[in-house]
Order: structure tokens, then C-alpha cells, then sequence
């Protein structure tokens, strides 16, 4: 388990967790049974604790938004266990559901298309509030208000229609709408990228000052690295479906352990002209989802694969306090190439490849 | 021409900040809508008809129910602009009743059509999977039966009044607004704000109604005036056959039928005045459907 | 910088080498007419590309740099009014008509855009649509256009270009299609390359590559670039020179290295502060530009920026500001910044 402990001391349960959890898509339709399933995800193992950001990073195809997707619920895993406060969502009653329902919410990435271009922002950020009932109509007026300026929003903007706003705008109301239920956890799916640079910065330090005030933990989905780097306390690199190293995003960015990681820190534009920009490592392009490369995924791409690579799938090792990685050739020194991870990180550490 | 020429060339926020500088609200469609003039002559034609027809009587006074022998095919003249029909009804009076009750018929199996067809088709393109396999092949099978003959069947079996007219004309009409629906549930319910709605246990019928049809209202609006158009033509050729309502109630299609019996006779104000309102009506709503579809911006991509 | 030694044109202009800049543009104004307003999209902007050369074109949404990538390649809607001077080599392309235009299309000027999904017809094959630039233009025979199209293919950096040449669009991944859509753009080797957004909607890692091979590709091809984008990052590492735009007008002009250690115009001060990298420190409060881009419909007197400016005077609403500066490095702005010891933006001395 990749444990996400920061802050004030976490309770024994964490507020979120994914316990080797798969998602498999069937091909549709009866004339398709036999073809090969997409394994979006595979055996995906994490944490997130009350308060904390984790990120998760990777490119198209790596499994990263289903991966939110089933943490709010919209998918259900094919194996494994998504657990909201060590109780399996998939176990829960309906009733259950339906209250874990309010405590993760989502946000989302395009802000064109996130909200419902017939509806008035009040009424988009009053919706959840209706659907979780309870209130009257005057509580819920005098809570979009106040939502609506904690993110930012002017109040006479509320009975605007979103095509008169901007991205920037949008994505606040977007943020309004998901803090309405006032969750613990709020998954944000690439929630910046849509947006210009200068407006990035605004919607950052909100969400920032937002997780300040409201103890709200984020699963921040990207595949912009500084945005992660910047946000996260904890960090998850997905390549096709897999977790191939994880840590905190100092030791992560300094010295990577996998190829991947180092692949994409390297693909970063970097802002600062006359830096060499360094040649890709990586080549070749991503296998289908639905025949992944046997042994390691990444070997097909990765600069330092060998025959051991395809024969053996490499599990998941230490490198450093709170720092996994799963190469055969990592790096930066394992515990020892190869061999059983040592001794006081195995409480953290489980084999989560399947 | 719209607004989309140019979103659809420029990317992203640079369109945005067109938006803002031409309209505010949902709105947006009837001011385009307002600016075709060809759009706005169809909705002055079907007012004016409308007018004449409901308000018409209260104005110009005629006896619809008793016929009167000795004032058959008189030709128009004093006291009579449209000259009087072969069972002695003013033919003026007569255009007017007829038009109600055709509108009637039109309006209401359009309205019977789209209700359905909505329910139907948003129901079927949200689920998706079997429920929507299911669905949509009864939609398939009822295409295959060929809907005039059904109401000529229908017709000749059961004596129709205009409620039935209504609501036979609207079941045999549904189908084609149900796949329309249903096409574009199916792109919209992995719409981001649909998902959204999801996550926030939204039940699936309100769901259904406040993301997916409202969304489809253009689709749904220019369906709309096409099946009023169509509506007039099935209840004309019906009646042309010499079913459908039974007189004294009368309707256009039914004026023309007749009419058409004295053709040689040269009694043009029996065909002509019957005839010119059902393509004028008929025209009006196409272009008015026309003007819809350009102001909703179907015919292109749009956000 | 390099500089082609062997520039290729298309239809070659036959008699004294041209010897000037690619591209030349002066005063160029495009007003997009909407139904009940006029957008002023481009407002006065002179640009210049060299043999060669790559110039960036930065800016966020609504800055006008799509609709100029567009005016220059002869691509803007009906409802577009262009005013000013569009000169490719000796020829003036402000004007011109459709039929002309479509002769310097593809021809001279390649157009890369940012949606690989779009750019490329599904129902035709990679190999058909790399080469009809050729058949079209040049009149090359369907043999001729498919040897050029493969070698235009290995060019990019396809894997066995023979055989890619009969497969759909939709049987590639999204890098792999850019790369065919570049190839397309260069195949009747152009002197002026307009990339608009070309990696935006490509992973990171993709567009590393794609980027990589763009400067291959201009050391190979020696065709000058012009490259649109918001992202600073990828301005930084693949140009020569940067045009900075903000609300349909030019905001600073000059050599990568002067725009990024020393910005004077306060708006491309702001937004290098704001841009987000790996060094910026973690969870701390980023720099933001208040505000929002001005309504391009109205076509104020003053400084577009003054709103969201820090350092506006009354001066700066009143009047346009001049061009200031010298050599390669201009700027208008009537207070720019200036850069203390750390390069930190202080206030102008008043």
C-alpha cells in the first residue's frame, strides 16, 4: 500500500483507498464476446489521507481517469475494492451509496463542456444540494451564494448562462458545484488543462485555499507534471493501466527510479530559453490497451529494456522513504537490484502487480 | 449566417469572448432566429392562418351545420367572397372551419408525436445497452408498417373524430422524433455535465429531463414543425380518400377532395382556396422549421 | 541560427533570387464581422519571419494568434475583412484571390493545425492525402505522388513508410498522425511553415517528439516556421524569436533569450511569472493576472493591458503606446519593466 501520510497524524483508516483494484472493458455487443478485454486498470493499489493531495500522472491510455471515475463512483471496479473510509464501496446498501455519494465529488476537466449550457450557474451549483434534499429553497439560495463567493464568483453573475462566462469562470463554478455536497475528497480531473496559463495560476491558489479551509483531500488526475509537482503531496506515475512508481514529489522529481518517470520529467517544456532541451528517451508509440506487452508494459518503449523484462513483470520496490518504483533496471539503487525489499519499509510496501 | 462559421475556426476562448458580445441567456436561437427573414414570414403565414381560422368566425358569421338546396356552387359575389359549395355552405365560413380542425389535427398528433418520440427515444439513447437495443427495434418494426395504409385501415374501420384523428395520426408519427432523441442522448449522456449530475446522485428520470432533452431541444423544436407539416398532409390525403372526419365538420383536405369532383365544372373557388391554404401552411412550417434549424446551428458542429 | 542553403520553393519564382525575408507583414488589421458587432481581431500587427527562421507566436485565448495563423495562410471565413500588407518572399498575398491562394498554398506555405483527428480525412488513405499537394499543385503523376509522399513519411520519422502509405487515419495513434499531417504540409517543400498549436492536443511525451522533430525537420528542409502556441515552455525551447500578442495587437518582439531574462512589456512580465514549472515551489501562492482579456469588439485608443496592469498611468488609457527599443527587442509599452540584479520585475523608474 502507498501510504499518503501527511499532516497532522492520520486516523488508522485513511479517508480513501483502492485495494488492488482492476478495471477490465469488455468490447460491446454479443458479436464481440471473444475479443480481448481493455485493461484500463490493473491492480492499482493507493491512499489517500484526510487533508492530503495525491496525484496521479500519466499520459492517454494509462488509466488515470477511469481510475477517478471509479473512486466517484461513475464505474464500478472489475476486481479490487475502492474503500471510503474502510468500508468497500461495493459492499455498501444503496442508502450507503448514496451518502458516500456526497462525500466524493468531482470535478472536471473541460469546462465547456461540465456544465449544462441550459441551466444558470445557480442553478448549477444548486443541483446537488436538490438532489441530496433536505434543505429548503431559501437554505439552498443562501448556500449557492455562499459558494459561489468562496470561489470566487460574483454574486450577479449567478443567474448567467455558462457560454457568457470563461474557462476560468467555469471551472470555479465547476469547483462551487463540487464543494455544494461539502465532500471529503474531491476528484479533480485535469482541471486546469483546459485553461490559459494565467488563469491556471487562479484556480490553483483557490483550490489551495480551498483544501486549507475545508480539510478537503483532492485526487488530482494530470498529465501536466508541474501542476502535480505543484499541488500534490504524494505522487502516482501510471503507464497502461499500472502504477510504476510512486513517492513524494521532492525525492520523485530529483531522483527517479523508473524510466518512464524520467521520461516524462524530461518531456516537460521547460520555460528557461538556452536549456539544452534534452532528446527523448522513450520512442515508439503506446500498445493497445487490450494486448498489453507481457512482463513489463513499458519495455516496448523503454531505453534500458532487456529479455528479463519481457519474461518477468517487475514488482513493486522500495527506493528511498516512501518511494516505489517497478523496474527490473531501475535508476537510482533499490534497496538492492532485484532482490526483496528490506526491512522497516515492507509495513508500507505490498506487492500490488498483480 | 451564424455565429458558428467563425467558432468553428477559432479555438477556443478566443469564440468565448464572441459569445459574450452578441447575446446573453439561452436565448441566443431566436435572435438568430429572428434575423432569417424567410423563417419569420413562415411564423407570420401560420399566425395569420391560425387567426383566420379560430377568430375568423366571430367576425364573419356563416351557417357550418345546415346545409341550404338552392344555394349550391354559387359563385363568389355580394355576401359571399368564396361563393358557397355543392350543399350550399359558404365557402368562406367553411375555409375557416376547416382550417380549425385541421390545425387542430396537426397541432395536436405533432404534440402526441414529439411527447412520445421524446420519452421514447431520451429513455433509450440514456440506458443504451439492451434496454436501448430493445427499444429501438420496436421503433424498426413499427417503421416497417407503412403508416397511411394503417390510418386508411384505421379510418375505415372506426368512424374518426378529431381526437382520434389526433391521436392515430401522432402514434404513427413518433418514430421518427424517437430516433432523432435517441441519437442525441446517446452523445450527450457521456457529456461531462451529464456525468457530473451523476456523481451528484441526481435520479436518472430528472436526469433524463433536465440534462438530456433540454439539451435536445433544437433537435426536438425542428422535428416539431416538420411533423405539424406532415401532420396536414396525412390528414389531406386521407381525407382525399374519403375518409376522415365526417361532415358537417370538414377540414381542407376534405374541401379539396371535394372540390375536386367539379374541376370541369370550373367551380375554381371549390379546389383553389383549400388547396392554396394547405401548401401556404405546409410551406410556412418548413421554412419556420428551416429557420429553426439554421438558428440552432444543427446542420454544423456546435459546442 | 541556421539558414537553408538550399531553400526549395514550389512553382520556383524564376528570375533574380529573392534574397529578404520569408514573410513580411505590415499593419495587418482582420476584423471578423459578427451579426450585430465587429470583432477586431488583429489590430496593426507587423511581423518578420527570415529564411530559416522560426518565430513564435504567444498569447492566450482571445490574443488574436489563431486568426492571424489563419490570415496568413489565406484560411479566415467570409465574414473576415483583412486590411494591410501580407508579403511571402517578393510577392504580396493580401488581396489575392482564392485561386491564387490556393496555388501558395501548400505549395509555399505548409499548414500544420492543432486537432491531428481533424486535419486528416478519414475515408482517404495516409499515402493519398501526404501526396495531393503534389498532384494538385505540381500536376505530378499518381506514382510520382506516392514515391514523394513515402520519402516525405521516413522524413517525419514513420516506421516503415512503405507500407503506411495504404492505411486510414484512425489505424494511428495521435503522434503518429500529426506526424502525417505534417508530412502532408511538407511535401511540396514550402518556404513558410504555420504551425497552429501543432502539439496541444498531444501527450506530453508525443509532443517532445514532435517538437524534436520540427527542428529536425527545419534543419533538413530549411523552410522557416512560424509556430503559434500559448505554451511558454515549448516558445522557449524551439524558437528564435518570440512575438508576444495580447487583444489583437503586438505586445513585445525579440530574440528567445531577450523575451524570457528580460521582459519588458508588462503583460509578458506577468504572464512568465505566472507560468507554472517544476522549480516553482510547491503549494505557494503563484502569481496570477487579475482580471480578464478585453472586449475585442470595442477598439479602444489606449493600451488594451491597462485594466490588468500594474503600472498604468493615464498616459497608457489615452494613447497606444509607441514602439520602443532597439535592434532585435521592441516593446510597447509606455512603462515597461526592468529587471533588478535577480531579474525580478520592479517598477519602472517614473
Amino acid at each position: 500500500m502507498i501510504s499518503n501520510k501527511s499532516g497532522p497524524g492520520s486516523a488508522d483508516v485513511p479517508l480513501l483507498s483502492l485495494a488492488d483494484v482492476t478495471k477490465h472493458y469488455r468490447p460491446g455487443g454479443l458479436l464481440a464476446r471473444s475479443a480481448a478485454p481493455v485493461q484500463a486498470v490493473s491492480g492499482v493499489s493507493l491512499e489517500i489521507a484526510a487533508g492530503a493531495t495525491l496525484g496521479i500522472v500519466g499520459e492517454s491510455g494509462c488509466g488515470k481517469s477511469t481510475l477517478g471515475r471509479m473512486v466517484v463512483g461513475l464505474e464500478k471496479p472489475t476486481e479490487g475494492e475502492v474503500r471510503l473510509r474502510g468500508t468497500a464501496l461495493g459492499s455498501m446498501s444503496r442508502p450507503q451509496r448514496r451518502a458516500a455519494r456526497y462525500d466524493v465529488q468531482m470535478m472536471f476537466q473541460d469546462p465547456y463542456a461540465a456544465l449544462n449550457p441550459r441551466m444558470t450557474l445557480a442553478r448549477i451549483i444548486e443541483e446537488p444540494l436538490r438532489a441530496k434534499g433536505g434543505l429548503t429553497r431559501q437554505q439552498r439560495r443562501s448556500q449557492v451564494r455562499q459558494l459561489a463567493e468562496e470561489t470566487g464568483l460574483a454574486a450577479g453573475q449567478l443567474d448567467r448562462y455558462p457560454r457568457e462566462l470563461s474557462g476560468g469562470q467555469r471551472q470555479r463554478v465547476g469547483l462551487a458545484r463540487a464543494l455544494a455536497t461539502s465532500p471529503a475528497l474531491i476528484v479533480a480531473d485535469e482541471p486546469v488543462s483546459a485553461l490559459d496559463v494565467s488563469v491556471r495560476s487562479q484556480i490553483l491558489n483557490l483550490m489551495t485555499a480551498l483544501q486549507a479551509e475545508h480539510q478537503l483531500s483532492y485526487l488530482m488526475v494530470s498529465h501536466d507534471l508541474t501542476v502535480i509537482h505543484y499541488l500534490a503531496d504524494h505522487i502516482a506515475v501510471m503507464y497502461l493501466g499500472k502504477i510504476v512508481e510512486s513517492g513524494p514529489p521532492a525525492q520523485l522529481f530529483r531522483s527517479p527510479a523508473h524510466h518512464y518517470t524520467r521520461a516524462l520529467i524530461d518531456a516537460v517544456p521547460e520555460p528557461t530559453p538556452g536549456r539544452a532541451a534534452p532528446l527523448s528517451s522513450i520512442r515508439g508509440e503506446l500498445p493497445s490497451a487490450s494486448e498489453p506487452p507481457s512482463g513489463c508494459r513499458f519495455r516496448t518503449r523503454c531505453p534500458a529494456a532487456a529479455a528479463l523484462c519481457a519474461e518477468q513483470e517487475p514488482p513493486l520496490r522500495a527506493f528511498g522513504p516512501g518511494q516505489l518504483a517497478a523496474c527490473h533496471f531501475p535508476l537510482t539503487e533499490a534497496g538492492a537490484d532485484g532482490s526483496p525489499p528490506p526491512g522497516p519499509q515492507a509495513h508500507d510496501t505490498k506487492e500490488a502487480a498483480s | 449566417m451564424s455565429m458558428e462559421n467563425v467558432t468553428t475556426v477559432l479555438s477556443g476562448d478566443e469564440a468565448g469572448g464572441l459569445a459574450e458580445a452578441e447575446a446573453s441567456g439561452g436565448w441566443l436561437w431566436l435572435r438568430s432566429f429572428a434575423d432569417n427573414r424567410l423563417a419569420l414570414a413562415g411564423l407570420v403565414v401560420v399566425v395569420v392562418l391560425t387567426l383566420f381560422s379560430f377568430l375568423g368566425p366571430l367576425f364573419y358569421h356563416t351557417d357550418q351545420i345546415h346545409t341550404r338546396i338552392g344555394m349550391e356552387t354559387l359563385p363568389p359575389g355580394t355576401g359571399r367572397p368564396l361563393g358557397t359549395d355543392d350543399v350550399g355552405y359558404d365557402q368562406l365560413g367553411r375555409l375557416m372551419v376547416g382550417g380549425q380542425t385541421t390545425l387542430e389535427v396537426a397541432f395536436g398528433a405533432a404534440a402526441v408525436a414529439v411527447l412520445v418520440g421524446v420519452a421514447w427515444g431520451a429513455v433509450a439513447g440514456y440506458l443504451g445497452g439492451f434496454v436501448d437495443a430493445l427499444m429501438m427495434r420496436i421503433v424498426d418494426a413499427l417503421l416497417a408498417i407503412p403508416a397511411l395504409l394503417l390510418l386508411l385501415y384505421l379510418s375505415a374501420v372506426f368512424q374518426p373524430n378529431v381526437l382520434l384523428l389526433i391521436v392515430v395520426v401522432g402514434l404513427t408519427a413518433w418514430l421518427v422524433p424517437a430516433r432523432l432523441v435517441r441519437a442525441e442522448a446517446l452523445t450527450l449522456r457521456s457529456r461531462e455535465y451529464v456525468l457530473a449530475a451523476k456523481t451528484m446522485g441526481v435520479r436518472t428520470p430528472t436526469l433524463i429531463g433536465r440534462h438530456i432533452v433540454t439539451n435536445s431541444i433544437g433537435t426536438i423544436l425542428v422535428n416539431a414543425t416538420f411533423q405539424v407539416a406532415d401532420a396536414i398532409l396525412v390528414v389531406a390525403a386521407l381525407s382525399f380518400l374519403g375518409l376522415g372526419i365526417s361532415p358537417p365538420a370538414t377540414n381542407w383536405g376534405a374541401m379539396l377532395s371535394n372540390g375536386l369532383n367539379f374541376t370541369y365544372s370550373g367551380y375554381w373557388w371549390l379546389t383553389y382556396p383549400p388547396g392554396i391554404a394547405i401548401v401556404l401552411t405546409v410551406v410556412a412550417f418548413n421554412l419556420i422549421g428551416d429557420g429553426l434549424r439554421d438558428a440552432f446551428g444543427l446542420d454544423t458542429r456546435r459546442r | 541560427m541556421k539558414r537553408a542553403g538550399e531553400v526549395g520553393g514550389g512553382p520556383a519564382a524564376s528570375g533574380p533570387v529573392y534574397d529578404g525575408p520569408v514573410l513580411r507583414v505590415t499593419g495587418l488589421d482582420v476584423d471578423i464581422r459578427l451579426r450585430r458587432s465587429v470583432v477586431h481581431a488583429v489590430r496593426g500587427v507587423s511581423l518578420e519571419v527570415a529564411q530559416g527562421e522560426t518565430v513564435g507566436i504567444v498569447g492566450e485565448s482571445g490574443c488574436g494568434k489563431s486568426t492571424l495563423g489563419l490570415a496568413l495562410a489565406g484560411l479566415l471565413p467570409v465574414n473576415t475583412e483583412v486590411r494591410g500588407s501580407i508579403r511571402l518572399g517578393d510577392r504580396e498575398l493580401a488581396g489575392v484571390g482564392e485561386r491564387d491562394l490556393r496555388r501558395v498554398r501548400g505549395t509555399e506555405v505548409g499548414i500544420v493545425f492543432q486537432d491531428p483527428m481533424t486535419s486528416l480525412n478519414p475515408t482517404l488513405r495516409i499515402g493519398v492525402q501526404v501526396g495531393e499537394a503534389l498532384r494538385v499543385q505540381e500536376g505530378a503523376t499518381k506514382a510520382a505522388a506516392r514515391a514523394a509522399a513515402a520519402e516525405m513519411l521516413d522524413l517525419v520519422g514513420l516506421p516503415r513508410p512503405n507500407e503506411q502509405l495504404d492505411r486510414f487515419p484512425h489505424e494511428l495513434s495521435g503522434g503518429m498522425r500529426q506526424r502525417v499531417v505534417i508530412a502532408a504540409a511538407l511535401v511540396c517543400r514550402p518556404r513558410l511553415l504555420i504551425a497552429d498549436e501543432p502539439t496541444t492536443a498531444l501527450d506530453v511525451t508525443t509532443q517532445a517528439q514532435i517538437m524534436e522533430l520540427f527542428d529536425r525537420l527545419r534543419q533538413t528542409l530549411g523552410m522557416a516556421t512560424l509556430l503559434i502556441t500559448h505554451d511558454m515552455g515549448v516558445v522557449a525551447g524551439h524558437a528564435d524569436r518570440v512575438f508576444v500578442m495580447y487583444a489583437g495587437r503586438e505586445a513585445e518582439t525579440g530574440r528567445t533569450a531577450e523575451i524570457f531574462d528580460a521582459p519588458r512589456h508588462r503583460y509578458t512580465a506577468a504572464l512568465l511569472d505566472s507560468v507554472l514549472r517544476l522549480q516553482t515551489e510547491r503549494k505557494s501562492e503563484l502569481a496570477t493576472i487579475p482580471g480578464r482579456p478585453p472586449d475585442l469588439t470595442v477598439a479602444g485608443a489606449g493600451c488594451p493591458f491597462v485594466p490588468r496592469c500594474p503600472a498604468a498611468t493615464a498616459e497608457c488609457s489615452a494613447q497606444f503606446p509607441p514602439v520602443s527599443g532597439s535592434g532585435s527587442h521592441h516593446w510597447l509599452c509606455h512603462h515597461p519593466a526592468v529587471q533588478d540584479e535577480d531579474s525580478r520585475v520592479t517598477e519602472a523608474p517614473r
